[in-house]
């Protein structure tokens, strides 16, 4: 059994006065998969902003422990070290999260840089073939306005697994794509997760997604988990009456 | 399912943008059909030109060449408002879609407001007359004084208040939310708004853009329930486009592929799903990620 990394015990969080999630628990071991799925509104997102420390989350109950470390009870400083570094995030809307008019190759040195890490060509170029991108040095010179969603996109993990974290949060990360590239992203991110042993928690609302990838998945609806357990048992008997309707509401090949 | 006449088709659309440094094709001699009472997907990734044949046959844009036909007449070069008293897009966000600061209610009014308008009977073949000689005179190529010879929409629009209600308790909401502004609204509740606006408007043929991609799956199969609901008791033709082949196949009659302008392949959605014949139908159907 690998060692756990990250521990989520009783979480409450609120944004301001309003409580958003209620008594979450679950763990992610070293390399594991969990993938959160729920609808618009159940707080999943708010989960991962919780792990992040960002957003004006407020933990109000329980831990969220990283290799036996409270995350809400850090100080910043050491919280912020953790970002990019260990605990890196592919944020649903790339584009959003890149400068849309400056080169590439100058984004992602000031990122890595403030990371304290030393930016290198050869890595940065590496990485952006490890997610499928041809011709890596012609992206890095370009902007991101003159490139494709699905590209952005795979820009965004690439730079999110540069510096080689050991957990990764993605939140809806090809929701944005057409099916074609999102299934292409979604197989990349797994074969990358399983070489170099990241841990990967992820928030989707698409059931699809969470068989193909997931070791685990949590069932999340109105800020609780409401069923949890291994992908393949929760999808094949599903105990609850909501994880049922989700299942029945995923259009099939007939 | 759908009757076998046709009320809605294309020939040989063509059409080109020219950007500072490449051409563009977004449609290229695309040829369809739109049976009364069926629902027609169209499938492709981004780019494949989904969307601009939708803007086409709503007259939102011209097309280079080719030509369109409603109820087997000719509307090609129609204006906007005359193709919407038969046809109303859809689009995939319907907050966008709506005036952020009206209520729901004056919203439905208004698309009702037109289509009283436009089916007053001969006042409005006259204004329609009226018009196009005033555009021919002007120097544009309107065909709307075809609107004489076409027969008139037959569905009934949003004409009074308590239609406007009926229309959305059909569309399975509580007339409650009429009172309230978009943003006041659920997304699923948001999108089947716009579909009741549609229907107020009177329009016979509903142009689904996207319609569901940004809703979760529960609220996208209660959206594709609707559609079915209102094919079936309203006799709605709708073209429904979406890069979702799982989902236009448990929807829709017949799809048809594109890829980059062209119509790859056309055929009824059993033999789509089943017996593709072309790559890329292929290639689209193995990137599903099915459950």
């Amino acid at each position: 059994m690998a060692k756990e990394l990250l521990k989520i015990r009783n979480l409450y969080a609120s944004y301001g006065e309003e409580p958003v999630l209620l008594d979450i628990s679950f763990d992610i071991p070293e390399g594991g998969i969990f993938c959160i799925v729920g609808e618009s509104g159940s707080g999943k997102s708010t989960l991962l902003k919780a792990v992040l420390g960002l957003d004006r989350v407020l933990v109000t109950g329980g831990d969220i422990l990283y290799e036996g470390r409270s995350l809400p009870g850090m100080p910043d400083r050491e919280h912020r070290k953790l970002l990019g570094r260990e605990i890196g995030l592919i944020p649903q809307n790339p584009a959003g999260s890149f400068n849309p008019t400056r080169r590439l190759r100058a984004q992602i040195r000031e990122t890595v840089e403030s990371q304290g890490m030393a930016y290198s060509e050869k890595a940065a170029v590496e990485a952006f073939g490890a997610v499928g991108l041809t011709n890596p040095e012609k992206v890095l010179s370009s902007r991101p306005y003159e490139l494709s969603g699905g590209m952005n996109q795979r820009i965004a993990i690439a730079a999110a697994l540069l510096p080689e974290p050991r957990l990764l949060l993605c939140d809806e990360a090809t929701s944005a794509l057409d099916v074609v590239t999102a299934g292409a992203v979604v197989d990349e991110l797994f074969s990358l997760s399983r070489s170099r042993n990241t841990a990967l928690l992820m928030v989707t609302h698409h059931l699809g997604i969470a068989k193909r990838m997931s070791d685990r998945i949590g069932i999340m609806k109105d800020g609780q988990l409401i069923e949890t357990g291994s992908t393949e048992e929760v999808l094949a008997r599903p105990r609850e009456e909501y994880t049922r309707r989700l299942l029945a509401a995923v259009p099939r090949l007939s | 399912m759908g009757s076998e006449e046709i009320i809605l088709g294309g020939i040989q659309l063509n059409k080109t943008y020219k950007t500072k440094e490449r051409i563009v094709r977004p449609l290229q001699n695309i040829d369809f059909c739109l049976h009364e009472g069926e629902i027609l997907g169209i499938v492709g990734e981004s780019g494949s030109g989904k969307s601009t044949l939708l803007r086409v046959i709503a007259c939102l844009e011209k097309a280079d060449s080719g030509k369109l036909l409603l109820h087997g007449r000719e509307y090609t070069g129609s204006s906007p408002s005359f193709a919407g008293r038969y046809m109303q897009m859809i689009f995939q966000d319907a907050y966008a879609s709506f005036d952020p600061r009206m209520k729901m209610i004056d919203s439905l009014r208004e698309a009702g407001r037109r289509n009283t308008r436009g089916a007053a009977g001969k006042n409005c073949d006259a204004a329609a007359l009226r018009e196009a000689g005033r555009r021919n005179t002007r120097g544009e190529n309107s065909k709307d004084c075809d609107a004489a010879a076409l027969r008139k929409p037959h569905r009934r629009g949003g004409t009074d208040d308590s239609r406007i209600t009926e229309i959305v308790r059909e569309v399975g909401l509580s007339e409650d939310l009429l009172w309230r502004r978009p943003r006041e609204l659920s997304g699923g509740q948001c999108q089947r708004m716009s579909i009741a606006r549609a229907l107020c408007g009177g329009a016979e043929i509903l142009l689904c853009d996207e319609i569901t991609s940004a809703l979760d799956v529960t609220t996208q199969a209660q959206v594709v329930q609707l559609l079915q609901r209102l094919r079936r008791k309203e006799k709605v033709s709708i073209l429904f486009v979406s890069h979702d082949l799982a989902l236009v196949g448990s929807l829709c009659d017949r799809i048809m592929v594109m890829k980059d302008g062209v119509c790859v392949e056309e055929g009824s959605s059993g033999k789509i799903l089943g017996q593709p014949e072309n790559e890329y139908t292929e290639l689209l159907l193995k990137s599903l990620i099915l459950l």
